[in-house]
């Protein structure tokens, strides 16, 4: 997610509506339904084939803070 | 017999001429590069030539003509759309098939059979209920239909209320109808080459060259070719394509797989679709049942067929019509849909001043596919944006702007 | 019956058993075993079906199951293999496709017409005048398709079953029972299946030897050694019928579709005869080499008494040793070959005497009455696919083709193994198989037993050492010694034309390269051009020619040419075995049953089931859904609200995350109090509601909509897996129940309960939250105002929802409490102005749209959809959600979905209305444009047809203005 503050609306529509949309490899959300687990996936979208799996913490490390506008003026 | 044919039957060579561009090299310049040869891409070429006076102008494909969403999609026309611009744009384009096969002198095979849609809850008959009153507003033939009629349009259609989703009413499109898809390509591209126009088969586009924001040549698997404009229409690689161009687009790219039974005698006449049980069925002129749904649940540039899907169709198609599991399937097919975020086409300029969008067609380009040439064609040779595409413009999602047509698209197509 | 082969010919039929049925009304005598077909050649019966489109009579081709001409009307039944379907007593079995009757087919006078009807004809008419075309088609319609489906069946039985193995051999004939022993014997769990009735392919029927025995002695062999291991499980009557990603393989076999999941596949389903083109190569009596032996070793069926046979290998002359060991006449072998190197079966055939003309070819057919043939005129080869003017007439009532194969390359290719074609050997051979998957026998272009079992136990090894069974190499690759079976072009074009490439559309040599004439080229744009391939039996026995024709005419190599996608099923499939049985989990509350004994009228949402209204004796559906209206306004009710959404969130971090994900604020929400709760998407759009209810510093308990409860939960996971706060997000929708008491008499019918909550208005004021016990049933209570009266929503455990609905109905009693259902819900909420989500809003509804800015919290850090809400707050709303009243009680009622107009213009439409018994007006919801958003101004509805009703824009809530009421 791009700065949501900062960040330009532009850069905020693209972030909102736009997709890299690649052919190749891309990393990707799953959700195993039946427990409603999420993890990360590196997979092909060119031949299906997936090449890891992970879990978020593995991209995604301790608490994220998000930015205070009212911070941000200080 | 039509007297057509007799040419055929008396002439004792067969009287043969060459429907396409026959194969050759590509010349150092055209005014305008057409960047896909499926129907798109030969509509907006022929109406460049046809009424523009645009005459050097090159369609290039990579595979074969009409070999992309064209040949896969299972060919349905209708404008029974929710937004006032998709009604207006998508009616426009049925009235153009309407006069197809005469102005090509080549016959597509448009049947007008209609098209029903089904309602299984209160909130589907809310919803079939805007629609309609939308459609009849704009003059598009569509009504929301209760159960006794449905009986009647459909007389061999599951009513039973002890199923997992009784129908409860319908919405009845008398202008859905369906044409030999691969036909409208080909009476696109043979109207566009008798008028200079040329069609470059297995040539793929390798990259574009951009100077001052304008595209000047693009680069291809069979040499380098100078522009004075780019039209993409590459639905089902839209994103590719675009990222040589270095424009971003909001779509991703889902399989859209469909399946069709062997042939049989003609028992069903209008296409039958249910959003909620995620099925459309329909009865080919051949005969055969042709059966789709939902795309694929997650994105692929793939054109495989999944076992799950097989199952799912088969058993949702016996949800409305039991006696069809007697019968058997002969072929399972996908194609590659680009979804866009509201369910809407991207259509128009783009960032790169001469370089023109013709993307996001999902699951429903074939039937625009008319009135995408006449806009498309307007906009290249004028440089004016025709009103009927303005809304769906690229531009739009820059805005926080969509033309939300999510509730009248699922599994109808 | 006419005579039978003796024994051990007919290994397929039990001679002791006679089965009686019918074909076109006649009465047929065969034996169990037999085909419809079979039985029906017993009795010199050929012609089964006519073609697809000029009607033409056939019969039996490969006697496989392999191709269309077989195709007959069984009961329920329609386009059935009348060589794959077994006869049974008293079966009733018809030809198809024809008008009159089979043998004299008013249809076929279509095929005196087929030069008027080149290749792709429809485009060329049909369509002129305008609007002609639809009458056409509906002529065209007619004729269309080929069986007839049986409406009024009741489906049979069809159900699904998993199976999981190390290694999948699909295929039983020598190289698949050698491949699957192989991989036993190395220890792995291997299932072998076959399409046929007995394991053996074509050692069964095919002539490997000079005394004719060896096929069995091998067959023998092998089934000894498969049925001594236990890990070897066999499917005959099976066909595996497609290759899906990760070895996923659907096994048909009966009304049973298996699953099967293979971490090995070895694919060895042989290859396919392919017919020599002729004039009337599609005459009943012409049929394969490999046809002809199957009726001979399998069913003891004379193929007819005097053959002539076509043959571009050596196996014809095992085909020609075949019907002569049975006692037919060999009128000729007919090789077209000019300088054959023969085998030891070849040479014991000239050895005997019997008739060869080497460099001939069979030119043409001809028919006698009865449509089967009855002699060929074959001439001499000029050059490939020429021959001399002049022929000679021989008599047959039996030709048979040897010409050569393609590998049933059809699972390979949707596994992503590529066609190639070796233009020396005239072959097709398949590259590239994934590494799960190897190939073995004739699919892998090997016909001789010694080389098809040595690669087969190679394939056995490569796949037992990837597994991890055994360690040594699997050794080199076979190349075969053996000369091809395949001639480059057994394809003679006629004057005539009646040489058919495709048997199941009728297209022949001249429709084929008309098509590349016209401009259609590439092999995809012929097939779709001309619909080769496009039929029954998927191109089976015409892609070979077709690619060399189209190779031919366009001056292109086969292999350039290629072939046409190979797509699932491998043979047709009814679909009544990929739907199966169809489980549709149904979901009811703990109430469920009170509700139908009080006398509801069930509404279905979802997968839920939810009463709509209670049935009051006879009184109708909307004075009944009124009562129960009016006895909430002026008494008390009770609904069953198990069905919404229940999230409990526990943890430091838990306001933290509701700040986040939802628009309000709630770190300063005291303890014991609920808040309205909106949820946008990332794009600013409205997607659920709910109540957040501070159970504790750290713990919530927030409700959902009913439809939304997975994907919020889900969602909030999402969030949170990125945010990492310090808090457990658990779905809890299906482990509680609850009831809404709602009414002026809500707290004195709950203060007749016993509890430890008190529930006096000072102690539990509106939008508060108490958790306690009521009867000794653990509840959590919420003062929430959808209806707008006093209103308790009490949770309680899953189990215990029917006993807490007992209690309340019984303290009510006094009260004349009543149960209410959705429909009352809907108008008590729509007086009191509260929207429903998914109804009252759309795909495009924003939090300012439908006027719950106020929910919008806009001095916090950071929501999901805040930075696009406040983007599109940049510019004035395109429309709003109002509240309208229509006084004139004599005006239609509009419709949920009906448009506001201006003009004609359409600006907005209605998204509830109701008549409102309370008000006794007409009520509703509309998005207007923000010109008309203010109160008082009048808006046109368009109503049904040319009918127009004006409406007043009216402030929420229409009813209790300043709720006072919900907050007694």
């Amino acid at each position: 997610m791009p700065d949501h503050i900062a960040s330009s609306s532009r850069d905020w529509a693209e972030y909102v509506f736009f997709h890299d949309n690649n052919a190749g490899i891309v990393t990707e959300w799953w959700c195993h339904i039946a427990s409603s687990f999420w993890f990360l996936a590196e997979r092909n979208t060119v031949t299906d084939e997936i090449i890891r799996t992970f879990k978020t913490d593995e991209l995604f490390h301790g608490r994220a803070d998000v930015t205070d506008p009212k911070s941000e003026s200080k | 017999m039509p007297l057509g044919l007799l040419k055929y039957g008396f002439s004792s060579k067969y009287p043969a001429k060459h429907h396409f561009t026959p194969a050759k090299d590509l010349k150092k310049h055209y005014d305008v590069v057409i960047i896909g040869g499926g129907g798109h891409g030969c509509a907006i070429a022929y109406n460049l030539a046809k009424y523009h006076g645009l005459h050097n102008v090159a369609i290039l494909e990579k595979s074969y003509l009409g070999g992309g969403n064209t040949a896969r999609n299972t060919a349905v026309i209708r404008s029974n759309y929710l937004t006032e611009a998709g009604v207006n744009f998508y009616s426009e384009s049925v009235k153009l098939y309407n006069n197809l096969s005469n102005e090509f002198n080549y016959n597509i095979m448009m049947e007008s059979r209609g098209q029903l849609t089904l309602a299984h809850s209160d909130s589907a008959i809310r919803g079939f209920r805007w629609r309609a009153e939308v459609n009849k507003h704009l003059g598009v033939r569509s009504e929301l239909v209760d159960r006794q009629t449905i009986s009647e349009l459909v007389p061999n259609l599951n009513m039973s209320e002890d199923t997992r989703f009784p129908i409860m009413a319908g919405l009845w499109h008398a202008d859905g109808a369906t044409a030999r898809h691969d036909a409208v390509a080909w009476g696109y591209a043979k109207g566009a080459c008798d008028r200079g126009v040329e069609l470059h088969q297995l040539t793929e586009v390798e990259d574009i060259e951009i100077t001052n924001n304008r595209v000047t040549a693009v680069k291809t698997n069979r040499g380098r070719v100078e522009c004075g404009a780019v039209v993409q229409a590459v639905a089902g690689a839209s994103s590719i394509v675009a990222k040589k161009a270095k424009i971003p687009l909001p779509i991703h790219c889902y399989p859209l797989q469909a399946m069709v039974t062997q042939p049989y005698k003609p028992i069903l006449t209008p296409h039958v679709s249910s959003p909620q049980v995620h099925v459309y069925v329909h009865q080919t002129s051949r005969g055969e049942f042709v059966i789709g749904g939902g795309s694929d649940p997650y994105p692929l540039y793939n054109t495989r067929a999944t076992l799950d899907q097989r199952e799912s169709l088969s058993s949702a198609a016996l949800e409305l019509f039991p006696f069809l599991s007697q019968a058997r399937l002969l072929r399972q097919w996908a194609g590659t849909t680009d979804m866009t975020p509201d369910y809407s086409p991207i259509m128009g300029l783009s960032p790169v001043e001469n370089y023109y969008l013709d993307a996001g067609w999902g699951t429903w380009g074939f039937k625009a596919t008319p009135i995408c040439g006449v806009t498309m064609a307007e906009l290249v040779a004028t440089q004016k944006v025709p009103e009927l595409i303005r809304p769906f413009e690229l531009e739009r999602f820059y805005r926080f702007e969509q033309v939300n047509e999510a509730g009248a698209t699922a599994a109808s197509h | 019956m006419t005579k039978r082969l003796p024994h051990p010919y007919g290994r397929l039929i039990d001679r002791t058993k006679k089965i009686q049925f019918s074909f076109e009304g006649k009465i047929v005598d065969g034996l169990a075993g037999d085909t419809v077909a079979t039985a029906l050649l017993a009795n010199n019966e050929w012609l089964l079906s006519r073609s697809f489109k000029y009607h033409r009579p056939r019969g039996v081709l490969t006697l496989a199951g392999q191709d269309a001409n077989t195709m007959i009307q069984l009961p329920s039944n329609p386009n059935a293999l009348a060589d794959k379907e077994l006869i049974t007593e008293g079966l009733e079995a018809k030809g198809q496709n024809y008008s009159g009757t089979l043998e004299k087919d008013r249809g076929s006078i279509l095929g005196l017409f087929s030069r008027f009807l080149p290749v792709g004809f429809y485009y060329k008419a049909f369509f002129r005048p305008r609007g002609i075309w639809e009458k056409w088609a509906a002529v065209i319609r007619k004729k269309a398709g080929l069986g007839v489906i049986d409406q009024n069946i009741s489906p049979s039985y069809y159900d699904k079953q998993y199976k999981f193995f190390d290694v999948v051999v699909v295929g039983g004939g020598p190289a698949g029972m050698q491949a699957a022993l192989d991989s036993a014997v190395d220890g792995c769990e291997v299932l072998l299946i076959d399409e046929n009735p007995i394991l053996g392919g074509s050692l069964n029927y095919s002539r490997f030897d000079v005394e004719g025995c060896q096929g069995q002695l091998i067959r023998q062999e092998l089934i000894s050694a498969i049925e001594a291991k236990n890990n070897i499980s066999v499917m005959t009557d099976a066909v595996c019928n497609g290759w899906f990603a990760d070895n996923w393989l659907p096994v048909v076999a009966g009304n049973r579709l298996f699953k099967v999941r293979a971490a090995q596949t070895i694919l060895c389903t042989g290859s396919l005869e392919q017919p020599a083109l002729f004039h009337n190569n599609d005459l009943p009596g012409v049929i394969m080499g490999s046809a002809a032996q199957r009726m001979i070793h399998l069913y003891g069926v004379y193929p007819g008494s005097a053959a002539v046979i076509l043959t571009g290998n050596n196996d014809g002359y095992g085909v020609a040793l075949d019907l002569h060991d049975a006692g037919i006449a060999i009128k000729a072998i007919v090789d077209l070959r000019d300088k054959p190197i023969y085998d030891a079966i070849a040479e014991k055939a000239i050895d005997l005497g019997l008739t060869v003309k080497t460099g001939y070819a069979v030119y043409a057919a001809h028919h006698k009455r009865t449509r089967s043939v009855k002699s060929v005129d074959i001439r001499k080869i000029i050059r490939p696919g020429v021959c001399e003017e002049i022929g000679d007439i021989i008599d047959c009532d039996v030709v048979c083709m040897s010409v050569g194969y393609a590998p049933a390359y059809q699972l390979a290719c949707q596994a992503g193994a590529q066609l190639s074609y070796n233009d020396t050997s005239a072959i097709f051979t398949l590259k590239h198989c994934p590494s799960n998957l190897q190939l073995a026998g004739s699919v892998n272009s090997l016909w001789d037993l010694d080389e098809v079992r040595s690669e087969a136990s190679r394939a056995a090894r490569i796949v037992t050492k990837s597994l991890g069974f055994i360690s040594e190499t699997e050794g080199e690759i076979i190349s075969s010694a053996k000369p091809s079976p395949n001639h480059p072009w057994p394809i003679f074009s006629h004057p005539k034309g009646k040489e058919f490439v495709d048997f199941d559309e009728d297209l022949t040599i001249s429709d084929i390269i008309n098509a590349t004439s016209d401009g259609y080229e590439h092999i995809q744009l012929v097939k779709r051009y001309s619909t080769c391939g496009m039929g029954p039996s998927q191109g089976r026995h015409s892609a070979l020619a077709a690619a060399r024709i189209v190779a031919w005419a366009t001056n292109r190599s086969v292999a350039e040419t290629g072939v046409t996608t190979a797509r699932p099923p491998f043979s047709a499939e009814k679909l009544g075995l990929s739907a199966g049985r169809s489980f549709y989990p149904k979901r009811l509350t703990n109430m469920h049953t009170r509700h139908i004994d009080a006398g509801a009228e069930m509404l279905q949402a979802g997968a839920w089931f939810r009463p709509a209204f209670y049935h009051q004796g006879k009184l109708d559906n909307q004075s009944c859904i009124n009562n129960e209206v009016d006895n909430i306004r002026n008494n008390v009710g009770l609904v069953d609200v198990s069905t919404l959404g229940g999230i409990d969130l526990r943890g430091p971090d838990v306001a933290e995350f509701l700040e986040r994900f939802y628009t309000f604020r709630f770190k300063k929400q005291p303890v014991g109090r609920a808040r309205y709760a909106l949820l946008t998407n990332e794009a600013g759009i409205v997607i659920d509601d709910g109540v957040a209810c501070r159970l504790s510093e750290f713990h919530y308990y927030i409700t959902a909509t009913t439809g939304g409860a997975d994907r919020v939960y889900q969602s909030m996971l999402k969030w949170n897996s990125q945010w990492r706060l310090d808090l457990d997000i658990s779905n809890v929708t299906s482990a509680y129940c609850g009831i809404n008491i709602a009414g002026p008499n809500a707290r004195h019918v709950l203060t007749k309960l016993q509890s430890d909550i008190d529930f006096s208005s000072d102690a539990f004021p509106y939008m508060g939250v108490r958790t306690g016990v009521i009867s000794n049933i653990p509840a959590r209570v919420i003062r929430v105002g959808f209806v707008g009266e006093i209103g308790y929503e009490i949770h309680v455990p899953q189990l215990v929802g029917e006993a807490l609905w007992d209690l309340v109905i019984e303290a009510g009693h006094e009260f004349g409490i009543q149960p209410f259902g959705i429909e009352a819900q809907r108008i008590l909420r729509l007086e009191k102005g509260h929207i429903i989500i998914g109804q009252d809003t759309d795909a495009m509804s924003n939090p300012n749209e439908i006027q719950m800015g106020w929910a919008v919290s806009r001095d916090k850090p950071f929501f999901v959809g805040g930075r696009t809400i406040s983007e599109l707050e940049r510019k004035p709303p395109l429309r709003k959600l109002v509240g309208f009243l229509i006084d004139d009680l004599n005006s239609p009622m509009p419709q949920e979905s009906h448009l506001v107009l201006d003009g004609t213009k359409m600006t907005g439409r209605v998204t509830s209305c109701n008549y409102s018994p309370t008000l006794k007006k007409i009520i509703g919801l509309a998005y207007v444009p923000l010109e008309k958003a203010e109160s008082g101004s009048t808006i046109v509805i368009k109503s049904s047809e040319d009918y127009s009703v004006e409406a007043t824009v009216t402030e929420l809530p229409f009813y209790d203005p300043k709720s006072l009421r919900q907050e007694l």
